[in-house]
């Protein structure tokens, strides 16, 4: 799983590198409206969208704008909500209850809505509707790393650290952390899917990326406005199926290797086996 | 059980003596038995729906549905006044007063009786907000007296052609005076009746606003007063729909009845669709850009060399195809349809990079320049400005202008507009009323009595040589001879081709289509969209 997660991954960013030599048109100045709404065929491959854009050049070229943006939201997100839970979870006390507190004030206002008011603050452009993203996103991540901690501190090789006298900083990130960090990531990838389709709201509300630049979910609801013409929005949007799947794999693989108890508490490993003793009953 | 089924049969006998209450009062007469709703799927831009104060382009359609005026605009034509509560008019040979005949039979929905008294406060009201949209539409008059009970003579400042097909727009809304004024209302200035106003209505048109929620729906009721013949429609429901997808799916499931933001692309998936009829009317809706001459904002756009070489480097045909059929460049700012109207001829006229590119070196920028174009996230009658917007900017790179385009949401851009705090952006323009007087908008004028809506918004004063075009039009205001009219406005145009500070791209039709198992009598009419007077429920 981890191998194919992989080869997506390394395709999507071979892809977002070559897109200038890969890509057999210019993504925006190559406009026509005479051949507008051409469904897929030998020049266009991906059809052509409402202004007669060769979709494959644009979908090539918006992997550089998609995945970029959602993987800087989606790491932002992961430390800053890494730090925040991890220092609450394994302080506990006033220190959790503040941090959490605040962490749930964030949670209360409507996700978009906060976004669009902070992207709106600031000015519309794409750095800045990463960093709207990040302060929406980061209590879930903060939530899940003070949960998970919660349980790791008590462990009982936690607790020999903390008897030999190490420091609390070494406890949290050597003893706690390699522990926590396989569902967070995982957490993580998961979101990467989510993030591009929150930027296409974003710039839908022209909060985010502005048009003409190719960006996949900005070409999605360019499509929904097309319904008839299928593969305007649908080539995006396996785009961003893909690069989810592929960031999920990933996500998946890594986990594995980063918790030694997961490796031998493999839920798939447990299913392997009872499958197995359950083949042997039945050939016997 | 027993208690459950006792309260239904009150509630339904409850319901009958409402119903009953409400015929009898009216001359309705004909009640239907069963009551029918008809939900209206659009994307309106209503801010307010104060007669006195809405300007925009559906104004109209609840002007329409909730008041009436002294004249109406006939069903299915564009502009042609018909008498409504006026039964005829007399005007003097000076062609500046006018006196109205009213009907003796009309009735407010209060039931109140409609009188002259309401006709000349309702136009007062209107001529003491001078800060209102509306109040460029009443200017006009000077002077409106009650003669008796059914009699108005209209005072104007200046002979004026287009007075009758004024008087057919909402700023001549004629509202009850009596009930108004218990809310605020006020003829001498300092009106505070626009927050109650925009919850409700208090006119005599066949339909009652029951509620309104912005970007959400506005609710129509049956006025069980109304003085001419009442359709069939107990209810109408305006309700905002962003998606014109969603509207396409609700059309096809029958939630809603008539879907009115298509274009000729999105109508194709309706094509064959049983009992879903497509049509199409008619508009005045033209599309533009705005190029301000405010050096202070873009020193580079307001030039006018630049502006003139932006006009030469739009791909007119391009812009055609995304109006889809039915559409035509006009030269400028007059439509198809209205007296003298020009088109752009796009073999002499249309795109010439050459000269875009010889004007720009001219003007001292043979590299381009950088400029950002607002874009609101609107759309002209489903052609989506985002796409406009797009095109202009390939078709401006041409000349090498970098166009990064800004979207934003549609009531900031307006808010921006009026703030004159964008120095290129994409426009469209409905009339107020049908007539080429209501396009002097776009004449130079930035102050004083002379001052005009894009005159204003594009920073455009009056200089030596454009006072030519004020003149003209002047001419063309009073002029009551046709043929003369049109030819004074054919002039106007080609001098206004030759410096104005805008790039008029599109002047395109409407598609719509609506439940042809629902509805009959569906008519189409650019200045109040559905005539919601005619519609009826099968």
């Amino acid at each position: 799983m981890f191998k194919i997660g992989a080869a997506i991954c390394a395709l999507w960013l071979a892809a977002a590198f070559l897109a200038g030599v890969l890509a057999p048109f210019d993504p925006i100045k190559d406009q026509n409206v005479n051949r507008r709404f051409t469904p897929p065929n030998k020049t266009h491959w991906f059809g052509t969208d409402s202004l007669g854009r060769d979709v494959f050049s644009r979908v090539l070229f918006g992997s550089r704008l998609s995945i970029a943006a959602s993987l800087a939201t989606a790491l932002v997100s992961l430390f800053v909500g890494m730090a925040i839970g991890g220092i609450a979870g394994y302080a506990g006390g006033i220190v959790d209850d503040l941090m959490m507190r605040f962490s749930e004030m964030v949670q209360s206002f409507p996700p978009l809505i906060l976004a669009m008011v902070i992207a709106a603050a600031l000015g519309p452009n794409i750095s800045n509707s990463v960093l709207a993203m990040a302060i929406i996103w980061w209590p879930n991540y903060a939530r899940l790393a003070r949960s998970l901690v919660i349980s790791i501190k008590e462990n009982d090789y936690v607790s020999a650290s903390k008897i030999l006298g190490a420091s609390h900083y070494r406890i949290l990130v050597k003893e706690i952390l390699p522990g926590a960090i396989g569902p967070m990531l995982v957490m993580c990838t998961l979101d990467l899917g989510n993030a591009i389709l929150m930027f296409s709201g974003l710039s839908f509300l022209g909060l985010g990326v502005q048009p003409p630049t190719p960006e996949w979910g900005a070409m999605v609801s360019d499509g929904v406005l097309n319904f008839n013409y299928w593969w305007i929005s649908t080539f995006p949007g396996l785009a961003i199926f893909s690069v989810a799947i592929g960031a999920n794999f990933v996500g998946d693989g890594i986990r594995d290797y980063f918790d030694p108890k997961m490796r031998r508490e493999d839920w798939r490993e447990t299913r392997k086996r009872k499958k197995e003793k359950k083949n042997e009953e039945d050939n016997i | 059980m027993k208690f459950r089924r006792l309260l239904a049969i009150m509630l339904v006998l409850a319901l009958i003596a409402g119903c009953n209450r409400g015929g009898g009062g009216g001359n309705a007469g004909s009640t239907t038995p069963e009551s029918s709703t008809v939900v209206i799927g659009l994307q309106s831009d209503l801010v307010t729906i104060d007669p006195g104060h809405m300007y925009e382009p559906y104004a109209n359609m609840v002007a329409y549905a909730a008041y009436d005026m002294l004249y109406k605009v006939e069903p299915g034509t564009m502009g042609t006044p018909m008498p409504s509560v006026a039964k005829g008019v007399e005007i003097d040979d000076s062609g500046t007063v006018y006196t109205f005949a009213l009907r003796e039979d009309v009735v407010f929905a209060s039931g109140n009786p409609l009188t002259a008294a309401d006709v000349a406060w309702s136009f007062n009201r209107v001529l003491g907000m001078p800060e209102s949209n509306t109040y460029s539409s009443v200017q006009i008059v000077a002077n409106v007296e009650a003669v008796g009970d059914y009699s108005v003579v209209v005072t104007l400042n200046e002979r004026d052609a287009s007075f009758l097909v004024k008087l057919t727009s909402n700023a001549y809304c004629i509202l009850d005076s009596e009930v108004v004024k218990e809310h605020g209302g006020s003829d001498a200035g300092g009106d505070e009746a626009k927050a109650w106003l925009d919850t409700t209505s208090a006119g005599s048109g066949p339909y009652i606003i029951k509620s309104w929620t912005p970007k959400e729906q506005l609710v129509l009721e049956k006025n069980p007063n109304y003085w001419r013949e009442a359709g069939n429609i107990d209810q109408i429901i305006l309700r905002e729909m962003t998606s014109v997808d969603a509207q396409i799916t609700a059309l096809q499931n029958g939630e809603i009845d008539i879907a009115l933001s298509l274009n000729t692309e999105t109508a194709k998936q309706l094509a064959g669709v049983a009992n879903v009829q497509i049509a199409s009317g008619d508009t005045a809706l033209i599309t533009f850009l705005v190029m301000s001459r405010d050096e202070s904002m873009s020193a580079e756009m307001s030039n006018p060399l630049v502006q003139e070489a932006v006009r030469l480097a739009l791909d007119y045909e391009g812009y055609l195809v995304l109006g889809g059929e039915g559409s035509t460049v006009p030269l400028n700012f007059v439509q198809r349809g209205f007296s003298g109207a020009l088109q752009r001829d796009l073999d002499a006229q249309g795109r010439d990079l050459e000269k875009a590119k010889e004007l720009m070196a001219q003007a001292g920028y043979p590299d381009g320049f950088d400029i950002t174009l607002t874009c609101a996230t609107n759309n002209s009658e489903g052609m989506e400005w985002t796409l406009v917007a797009q095109k202009a900017a390939a078709d401006l790179a041409e000349i090498g202008i970098n166009v990064t385009i800004e979207t934003l949401e549609t009531t900031l851009v307006y808010e921006k507009m009026r703030n004159f705090a964008m120095p290129f952006y994409v426009m469209y323009w409905s009339p107020d009323y049908y007539d080429i007087n209501n396009q002097f908008a776009f004449l130079p004028g930035r102050e004083g009595e002379r001052a005009t809506a894009y005159g204003n918004r594009a920073a455009w004063d009056i200089t030596e040589d454009n006072a030519v075009l004020r003149e003209l039009a002047d001419q063309i205001a009073v002029e009551t001879d046709e043929a003369r009219r049109a030819e004074l406005a054919v002039e106007l145009q080609q001098k206004y081709a030759e410096d104005n500070p805008l790039a008029f791209l599109l002047q395109h039709p409407k598609t719509f289509a609506y439940r042809s198992d629902r509805l009959a009598n569906v008519i189409y009419n650019d200045l109040c969209k559905i005539e919601l007077v005619e519609l009826r429920a099968k």
